[in-house]
């Protein structure tokens, strides 16, 4: 590297929310452009709840010269679903990254580095998290009105805690699959909401801005226990798949125990003295 | 039958239904309701909104219309002579709940299966009629899996194509001799003839919608099939021959394996205990031999064992592929830096993804034994079998007890497992 003065600088990179991609992209050009050391940039975001800090950081140079790193398309969008992750040293990690992959080009598809593996389990955990929360989002049904063609339209709303910051991301998927229906999803972190012609974002809020049953539910759980075969107990795949910590908000869940004794008391009567 | 509610018979037939064990939503074309302003969406992908604990993953809302039937299929619990609950919805019924359970994002779609009242034609004509009200009156966009009925009129059929994403007939049992012995109105040959005609369709459907994206659809998500295991003497060499006929001959997606589940009042020509459900692990794996690693029914059965009747099943305790590897050993050790990917397929404990992974990996260099630890789960298994950079098995492979070192150690069912 040149310019020995530079390694003893330290910057800050500043993003507008845990969710600000774009603006963790360009300072990344920036600061490649920069040449500005991984170890040298604190990725500081708004609204987190800020350690005291009284180091001096340097704000990034903006230059604009054009990065001569090239991403393909797979591992742009790799880098891009890990920075939805939680992990507050996931914007650090994509540079670092990024800084490697100046050197070694071909880096992101070798799946034995350590890095490389760490973004790309991050990714796959995020995407996973994405794939639960079109899985387990419950509606109820909050009301109905007529739209400006005087049809009926039904209005839904869910509560729904997912663990990284994925709320935004998916509400073009839920506005394709309920087009016909008014639906706000409320989550501790941000809002979505679809009323047929926009979407729209919020901040968080609570589990009880949405109400506690639906007329429906009753229903459904009748469903959940017919459809259980007792003389098959796979308690593990059950919880791999659908984690407890899903659990508190599925109407469904408030029957597990009981189905699970009922299918050990089952499965008792079955069996012959030895 | 009338006084029912809705809740009632959705208990009783809900239950009916669960001895279908396809669940599957995906693998169809992708659909969005933002152009129609309907629900229901498609993403090709398919998704399990809730697992019961029975591991098994609730996708669709899988009915009967009725679990009346005309039919006397031996081995069925809704047949003529059981004296189970009856109940029956109405088309409409279903169409309600179907709605009612999409729109709280319950489930991605229906799986409609029924059993025969009146005729086979004039049930299949009210199957077909819930999936034309959910597409054509309420602009319907997700999973609609019919189960199709042999006997019905061939037109029938056609329309069930134009709505479902897939379509399905039971082959039921895995020789036409026990279809006759055990299900009398049925037949085995008029049952693969039907599911000839399917394939057909859906592959010219295929290829007119290559030429013309306007071209209709018909059941775009294939078609499959559910086969009773250990209801009928027919061992596990029939029922994979079976499978690997239906495969190539017309065209299935998939076939499901279903443990026979004793009934009550069961026909003295039934067995009376069920197959250990370990049997229907096994046919799955050996099921996925076939269709994603190229194996042949005959090298899978290679690993097979050989009981008093001279009946040819999968080993339980160990899988098809181990098996079939501990017979075939002139075939390994197994370079994992040299070979091609189909000679890595073939390795014990490797899947499809850590093929995939160690050939992406190994452009890089050398793999070692720590860097497949690093790509794949289940090393301890592959270890006999492979060469790395830094390993070779040496006497290992030849070692005379290497399946009883390999095979789990015997332990007792744990109902109690959290």
């Amino acid at each position: 590297m040149t310019g020995l003065a530079q390694k003893q600088q330290h910057y800050r990179a500043y993003l507008a929310s845990e969710t600000d991609l774009n603006g963790w992209r360009d300072q990344a050009r920036h600061a490649l452009a920069a040449n500005i050391l991984p170890e040298h940039i604190d990725w500081y975001v708004e609204q987190r709840s800020a350690t005291l800090d009284l180091a001096s950081h340097l704000p990034l140079p903006q230059n604009d010269t054009a990065s001569a790193l090239r991403l393909n398309r797979q591992h742009l969008t790799v880098l891009m679903t890990t920075l939805l992750h939680s992990d507050a040293d996931r914007f650090a990690l994509a540079y670092r990254l990024l800084w490697r992959m100046r050197e070694q080009p071909r880096l992101m598809g070798n799946p034995a580095d350590k890095d490389v593996k760490r973004i790309w389990s991050m990714a796959k955990n995020v995407r996973r998290d994405i794939h639960k929360m079109h899985a387990f989002v419950r509606f109820r049904k909050i009301g109905e009105r007529a739209d400006d063609k005087d049809q009926i339209r039904e209005q839904f709303a869910a509560w729904f805690e997912p663990e990284h910051h994925i709320t935004k991301h998916v509400a073009p998927f839920f506005r394709n699959r309920f087009t016909g229906m008014d639906w706000l999803i409320i989550t501790p972190r941000a809002s979505i909401a679809w009323d047929g012609q926009n979407l729209r974002a919020g901040p968080g809020g609570k589990k009880t801005d949405v109400p506690d049953s639906d007329a429906i539910e009753d229903e459904w759980r009748s469903y959940y226990r017919s459809i259980f075969n007792p003389a098959r107990l796979k308690m593990q795949a059950m919880k791999s798949e659908m984690p407890m910590k899903y659990w508190k908000n599925l109407p469904e869940a408030l029957l597990i125990s009981r189905m699970v004794e009922g299918g050990i008391r089952q499965a008792e009567k079955c069996m012959e003295p030895l | 039958m009338s006084h029912l509610t809705r809740a009632e018979k959705l208990e009783i037939l809900a239950d009916a239904a669960k001895y279908d064990a396809s669940c599957a939503s995906s693998g169809s074309v992708k659909r969005s309701s933002l152009g129609t302003g309907g629900i229901g969406s498609t993403t090709g992908m398919g998704i399990c909104h809730s697992y019961a604990p029975d591991g098994r993953c609730i996708s669709l809302l899988k009915i009967l219309m009725t679990n009346y039937c005309m039919f006397d299929c031996l081995y069925c619990i809704n047949r003529l002579s059981s004296n189970v609950r009856r109940a029956a919805f109405t088309p409409q019924q279903i169409v309600d709940l179907t709605l009612d359970f999409y729109k709280r994002n319950y489930i991605e779609g229906l799986f409609l299966s029924s059993g025969i009242i009146r005729s086979p034609d004039y049930t299949m004509e009210r199957i077909v009629e819930v999936a034309r009200r959910l597409r054509e009156e309420h602009k319907f966009g997700g999973y609609i899996h019919l189960k199709t009925i042999p006997e019905a009129d061939p037109d029938l059929l056609t329309n069930a194509g134009k709505y479902a994403d897939r379509l399905s007939i039971n082959i039921e049992l895995p020789s036409d001799d026990s279809i006759t012995r055990l299900a009398p109105e049925k037949s085995g040959p008029h049952i693969r003839k039907t599911m000839g005609t399917l394939g057909q369709r859906i592959s010219e459907a295929k290829a007119e919608r290559k030429s013309s994206r306007k071209a209709p659809l018909f059941s775009p998500g294939g078609h499959s099939t559910q086969m009773i295991i250990g209801a009928d003497e027919s061992d596990d060499a029939k029922v994979l021959t079976t499978s690997t006929r239906l495969y190539k001959g017309v065209g299935l997606k998939r076939v499901y394996y279903s443990a026979f589940s004793p009934i009550p009042d069961p026909s003295a020509q039934l067995p009376p205990a069920a197959p250990p459900l370990v049997r229907e692990h096994r046919l799955y794996q050996a099921d996925w031999l076939l269709r994603f690693y190229s194996f042949g029914v005959d090298e899978i059965m290679t690993g097979a064992k050989c009981d008093e009747a001279g009946k040819r099943h999968l080993d339980l305790a160990i899988d098809p592929k181990l098996a079939w590897a501990l017979q075939n050993r002139e075939h390994f050790p197994v370079d994992l830096n040299r070979a091609d990917k189909s000679i890595l397929l073939r390795v014990p404990g490797l899947g499809v993804k850590g093929v995939l992974a160690i050939i992406k990996a190994r452009r890089f260099g050398a793999l070692r034994l720590a860097d497949i630890e690093t790509l794949c789960r289940n090393v301890s298994k592959m270890l006999p079998f492979i060469i790395t950079h830094d390993w070779t098995p040496g006497p290992r492979l030849d070692d005379a007890n290497l399946y009883a070192k390999l095979a789990p150690k015997p332990k007792q069912l744990d109902l109690f497992a959290t």
